[in-house]
């Protein structure tokens, strides 16, 4: 144990020290084998010194309820660790040139927090991604992974990845006759015009990019208001509020005496208990959302769930003030603003998460503090056995 | 005759401390006439919520002037002097320098005269930090009038150093931030002090940014009222500001909190935020000290009694920062670095009475009074450092989770400030009877009567120093994972709370494998070692570790 808080004390200290040493990333410090393999040990020596120590009595219940608390919260930590999903919704404000003022674009996936990917496309066609496993930009690393969506008679081969403030995937194209090399820059969020574009020799062109990994979210989402929230006179945020609509991005099917009608996704709504009525017409009129969409609001210290993902408030771009009425000296009459777009592009980055093992961390969590309160405060009312000391 | 000898020089010595540093006679005078108490209590929306003037004055001299008042007059006076009549004081040492470093090369820079009053005051005169732009503010708000420039730019010999100073990066910071201390004085912005309808108030020059509505126009128009008021404030017209001052007292009235509320923030205020109760915790440390050291139950009585009365007190400058901070009722006034730490004292106090109570010993109630009056000293002699005002928390922290979390790891942090000092007195104590038992010629043995006494206490508060650090740790991660999106992300803080709960747990785990003689003193360097790692967690990764906690 002392071993083990030396090390996370040390790492939270000098982490780029320890990572020079370790040879590992700065934020990988704390996963690196040696800090989980004391951790082991000292579940495998709580084990044992529960079992040979501690007697199996009613007056210990406490010590064993820590101690096995230790060690589900270990189990629990672990699967966590391992199986957890943690990445980006990126949320983007589009300029709508046809209408007035902007929308939000609807989401169907997220960005992987650790886990990169290469983008090939061909044409005007959507990019099909290719997972690289094991590559790090902070790092750099020597690879070879053939990428998917190459056009006919073309294989798309990544070599390798040059670290640095910004990171490079070198590419090679090669068909039967020709082969060449292209640089593709790093982006952290992949947008339309971000990916990098190869002439063929054959008048064809395709498409790449190298980005964060994408996995689907189970269900679309499109923000539909997002408010940001300072106290009165003041730039202390007070809340970040998005209304999100998750479900088909069809439009919004809602239902007015067994009635379905279907709203535009850019149109406002307001939430009242279940009743969704739109914002901007004159029509007040109580509709209830179908099953399968539902409108929710996110905002701090309330994520939402869509899936086996939590999603909660994480950055809104550009800076927060943008997103207020207000950039320095509130002038508006009101702290509440709501942002309407303009000529900014701009997003909003919610934090996704599957938590698998929570409920056994929080069994764990639970038990520590559980038996220490009952091995200090009810252990010593009862009789000690014969011959104890 | 000694004792009165005695007083008259103290008397004397006070009289000569408080000498006129700033203000000349009549700016003294004036402050006699003028009725600082209504202007005190005069509304304004700051750090987002209605304050009272005074606080906004107290705010602003001590970020500006490195302290709370000028001269023995009232903040609010002082403020005021320094805001509608800056010109006069543009040649004066106002801006204090805070930076050692800084002040050490500015005065190698000056002439012998300067230099000996800038390492007396460590002020500066705005002078030698305001621009071209600041300036023109001055003219253009009729706060400076041309010989006032010109008196003022006669000062060449701080521009030299200041101007050496602004070519070099890391003095540009600094610089920077004493330029912008004295535009708060300069700015009308600040002081939103016009009710405009609903949550709006205006500044002086803020009325064109808020549309024209009808309660818009009324405030503007009442607005000219201030600049009426700055006029006879420069005019030395007490009667005019006085009457002025009520004007203003009657318009804010309907938007204004209470005027109970608005005494009890003054009176908060004149209290030092209730941080001059150190005073009261040391005097209940040195009874209680007595207390163990004789043994005289009436010592102990009187210790508990100035203990209780202290803790009392605090208690209500807990609550009544409560009330003013307009939080909601679950947040309770934990949320940052002054919060905590003066709710930690307190915590820390409320336990040791009950303990005292219940096991009738004095090491509980000798530890916590120690460990409140360097907490109340700490937020005492430091306020800026530690963010005594009362602000508009960030919206992330509106959580009841949250409110429990820091409620129960600032009680840790009190149990284990307690640990320190009773094993210290324990080391203290094995130390004296180590020496008693050498100079008799008797064997060394084992802890016995007092640090027996002293080891019982010890451990009842490790024991609820442990589960303390490790609930509060918990609730910590529950908070996080809902509002962060994690439950553990090896943030400095997080893991210096594991560490602290961490060795607690292990001192404990120490006393059953060790032998009964050396139990004691395993806890009591275990301790030490304990409220090391809590202090770090609290001092140098709050302060230095850059980490997700910075909302403390």
């Amino acid at each position: 144990m002392a071993l083990l808080a030396a090390y996370v004390g040390v790492a939270s200290v000098w982490p780029e020290w320890l990572a020079r040493l370790l040879g590992t990333a700065p934020d990988g410090v704390y996963r690196h084998w040696l800090p989980v393999g004391l951790g082991a040990l000292l579940c495998l020596s709580i084990l044992i010194a529960t079992i040979v120590r501690i007697p199996l009595r009613l007056r210990h219940a406490g010590a064993w309820c820590s101690h096995l608390g230790v060690l589900v919260l270990a189990a629990g930590a672990a699967w966590y660790a391992i199986g957890s999903v943690s990445g980006y919704c990126v949320n983007q404000l589009r300029r709508v040139h046809s209408g007035s003022g902007s929308e939000w674009i609807p989401t169907g996936s997220f960005y992987l927090n650790d886990a990169y990917a290469a983008y090939v496309a061909v044409d005007k066609g959507e990019p099909v991604q290719t997972p690289l496993a094991g590559l790090d930009p902070d790092r750099g690393t020597e690879c070879s992974f053939p990428l998917a969506g190459a056009p006919q008679g073309v294989s798309i081969r990544a070599l390798s990845c040059t670290a640095g403030p910004e990171p490079v995937l070198d590419v090679e194209i090669r068909g039967e006759l020709w082969s060449s090399v292209a640089r593709v820059p790093f982006v952290e969020f992949l947008g339309q015009d971000d990916m990098t574009l190869v002439s063929l020799p054959d008048v064809r062109a395709v498409r790449l990019a190298f980005s964060r990994r994408r996995l689907p979210l189970p269900e679309p989402i499109t923000i539909l208001q997002a408010v940001y929230l300072t106290h009165p006179g003041s730039v202390v945020p007070k809340d970040y509020r998005c209304e999100v609509r998750i479900g088909s991005d069809d439009g919004l099917v809602l239902t007015l005496d067994e009635e379905s009608v279907l709203y535009s996704p850019n149109e406002s709504l307001l939430v009242s208990g279940d009743e969704l009525i739109p914002n901007s017409s004159a029509d007040s009129r109580p509709y209830r959302s179908r099953r399968d969409v539902r409108v929710e609001t996110i905002s701090l210290n309330r994520p939402i769930r869509v899936g086996p993902y939590q999603l909660s408030q994480g950055i809104w771009w550009p800076d927060a003030t943008i997103w207020a009425d207000a950039p320095v000296e509130p002038r508006s009459t009101t702290s509440e603003a709501i942002f309407e777009g303009g000529s900014l592009s701009a997003a909003i980055i919610f934090e996704v998460r599957s938590r698998p093992g929570l409920p056994l961390i929080l069994a764990g969590l639970a038990m520590i503090v559980a038996g220490m309160l009952f091995a200090f405060y009810v252990k010593p009312r009862f009789p000690r056995p014969r011959g104890a000391a | 005759m000694r004792v009165r000898t005695i007083i008259a020089a103290v008397l004397f010595l006070a009289a000569a401390c408080q000498a006129a540093e700033l203000f000349d006679e009549s700016a003294l005078r004036f402050a006699e006439e003028v009725d600082a108490r209504t202007l005190s209590l005069l509304t304004v929306q700051y750090a987002g919520r209605l304050a009272v003037l005074d606080t906004v004055a107290r705010d602003s001299l001590a970020r500006a002037y490195g302290a709370q008042t000028i001269d023995g007059t009232a903040p609010t006076f002082a403020y005021l002097e320094l805001y509608f009549n800056a010109g006069a004081y543009l040649d004066r040492p106002v801006i204090y320098v805070r930076e050692r470093d800084m002040r050490r090369f500015v005065a190698a820079h000056l002439d012998e005269d300067t230099r000996k009053e800038f390492q007396r005051a460590h002020r500066l005169p705005p002078a030698a930090l305001v621009g071209e732009d600041a300036l023109e503010l001055l003219v253009g708000t009729e706060r400076a009038a041309m010989s006032d420039l010109a008196r003022a730019g006669r000062i060449a010999s701080l521009r030299a150093p200041l101007g050496m100073l602004s070519s070099r990066p890391e003095y540009r910071v600094p610089l920077e931030r004493l330029s912008e201390r004295y535009s708060s004085f300069l700015s009308v912005g600040v002081l939103r002090i016009a009710p405009a309808g609903g949550e709006t108030w205006i500044a002086p020059d803020g009325a064109a940014a808020h549309g024209s509505d009808a309660q818009v126009s009324e405030a503007a128009a009442m607005l000219t009222s201030w600049w009426r008021l700055g006029r006879a404030w420069r005019a030395r017209d007490a009667n005019e500001v006085n009457r002025l001052a009520a004007l203003w007292a009657e318009h804010q009235s309907s938007a204004a909190p209470p005027k109970p509320i608005r005494e009890l923030e003054l009176l908060y205020n004149r209290a030092q935020k209730a941080t001059v109760l150190w005073v009261g915790f040391a005097a209940a440390f040195v009874l209680m000290l007595l207390a163990v050291a004789t043994g005289r139950l009436w010592v102990r009585r009187a210790g508990l009694a100035v203990l209780a009365a202290s803790t009392l007190a605090l208690l209500a400058g807990f609550a009544a920062r409560w009330v003013l901070s307009g939080r909601a009722w679950y947040l309770p006034p934990v949320m940052n670095m002054f919060e905590a730490v003066t709710g930690s004292a307190l915590l820390g106090c409320v336990l040791a009475l009950g303990l005292e109570l219940a096991r009738r010993r004095n090491y509980f109630a000798l530890s916590a009074s120690l460990y409140s009056t360097a907490a109340l000293m700490f937020c005492h002699f430091l306020p800026a450092s530690v963010g005594a005002g009362i602000a508009a928390a960030h919206g992330i922290l509106n959580s009841p989770v949250m409110a429990a979390h820091v409620t129960v790891i600032i009680l840790g942090h009190a149990m284990a400030g307690m640990t320190l000092v009773i094993s210290v007195v324990y080391l203290l104590a094995r130390l004296w009877e180590a020496a008693a038992r050498a100079s008799a010629g008797l064997p060394a043995g084992q802890a016995a009567g007092a640090g027996d006494a002293i080891d019982r206490c010890n451990l009842i508060a490790v024991q609820l120093a442990a589960w303390t650090l490790a609930l509060g740790t918990i609730l910590g991660a529950v908070w996080a994972d809902f509002a962060w999106g994690r439950w553990w992300g090896w943030d400095p803080k997080e893991t210096w709370a594991l560490i602290t709960t961490l060795v607690y747990i292990a001192v404990l785990h120490l006393r059953m494998v060790l032998p009964v003689r050396w139990r004691g003193l395993a806890t009591a360097v275990g301790c030490v070692v304990g409220s090391a790692a809590m202090m770090f967690n609290w001092v140098v990764v709050n302060f230095i570790l850059p980490g997700k906690h910075s909302y403390a």
